[in-house]
């Protein structure tokens, strides 16, 4: 808790003539949230705030669970992609058939010699 | 935190001192009865002082960030030890919480369950005190309503129960007089509050039914009290500086 905030908790008791509390009702206070803004502090509040942040440190507390988070993502999953087989363009058509034809004139004219 | 306490790389040997009671000994470190107080925490301990091995053994104590948030633990350890330090005999008298018992009546001696409606009206400041005005006229709330929903006014209806610990303390006082059936209104941050009370049951609480929280919480004050006013002689001796616009930029 930052100072400012310490002196907060002590100018709201300190200007709004609060006082303590029945047990019960603070319990049930605890777990519900602070208002918006500290002028709608009720005293249950202001005895959960006061009593969160100057707690005098107890016995040794177990200590809290160690979190375990992933920070990469799951192992990667086969991914499976279709992609058109590319066939060959216009141009390569025309230069493979006309090297075949080339091919198929020389060995013609060798055999005829 | 004892761990954090000790010096960089020096695993946990000094987490024991002469005389406590070792539990478990975790490839020869020993856990003390101080840390675990219950089996199930001593189990937690141990798991976690088997990964803290581990961690060494990679020496992560010395990769930059870890460095930092070891470095912050420490600080924030310390800060709140001094501050225990000297709040340690903060304490509230029989005669304090007497007191503050009979100095707060609407929470305690007259203290009781409001069941009451409430308009809660985003205006601007002229429309509040109009709305003041027309609070004061209006019969209940319903007729209130309806006049702001001419007007257009945001606003939001609902009823509640609550004990007075659990109102705003800035209504309390004025709630605390009213009758069934009166309507008061109470400025808020965005606008205004309109109440009526619809019943007030009775439910005092004795002094000696209180004063275990009261001492706790005037403990608490005094805590607070003592830190806050800690900080600021602290400030007012530091030198602090600020290079560059580095604290307009904090704002």
């Amino acid at each position: 808790m930052t100072p400012l905030k310490l002196l907060l908790a002590c100018a709201v008791l300190a200007s709004g003539a609060a006082a303590a509390d029945p047990a019960p009702d603070l319990l049930v206070a605890e777990r519900s949230p602070l208002p918006p803004h500290p002028s709608l502090y009720s005293f249950a509040d202001v005895v959960r705030l006061t009593l969160g942040a100057a707690a005098p440190a107890g016995p040794a507390a177990p200590p809290a669970p160690l979190r375990v988070t992933s920070v990469q993502p799951a192992a990667a999953e086969p991914r499976f992609s279709i992609e058109p087989v590319r066939e060959p363009g216009r141009w390569r058509l025309l230069v493979s058939g006309l090297a075949l034809a080339g091919w198929v004139a020389r060995r013609r004219l060798v055999n005829a010699l | 935190m004892l761990l954090l306490a000790a010096p960089l790389g020096c695993g946990r040997a000094d987490a024991t001192r002469p005389g406590m009671r070792v539990l478990a000994k975790v490839n020869g470190a020993e856990i003390s009865a101080a840390e675990a107080p219950s089996a199930q925490a001593l189990e937690r301990i141990i798991e976690r002082e088997l990964l803290v091995q581990k961690a060494l053994e990679a020496r992560l104590e010395r990769d930059p960030a870890v460095a930092e948030a070891i470095d912050g633990a420490r600080r924030q350890v310390l800060a709140q030890a001094w501050i225990e330090r000297l709040s340690a005999g903060a304490r509230s008298t029989r005669e304090e919480v007497r007191a503050f018992y009979a100095g707060n009546p609407a929470l305690f001696a007259e203290r009781r369950i409001y069941r009451l409606r409430e308009l809660a009206v985003s205006a601007p400041a002229e429309l509040v005190e109009v709305l003041r005005a027309e609070a004061a006229r209006a019969a209940d709330l319903e007729e209130l309503a309806a006049w702001l929903r001419s007007r257009n006014a945001r606003f939001s209806a609902a009823t509640l129960t609550q004990p007075a610990e659990q109102l705003p303390l800035g209504m309390l006082p004025r709630l605390a007089r009213m009758k069934p059936g009166e309507i008061a209104l109470f400025a808020a941050p965005r606008g205004a509050t309109v109440v009526q009370l619809l019943h007030a049951e009775e439910a005092p609480l004795g002094e000696a039914q209180a004063a275990p929280l009261i001492e706790r919480f005037l403990a608490g004050r005094k805590r607070l009290e003592i830190a806050a006013a800690e900080v600021k002689r602290l400030r007012e001796v530091a030198s602090i500086e600020y290079p560059g616009d580095i604290k307009a930029r904090a704002r």
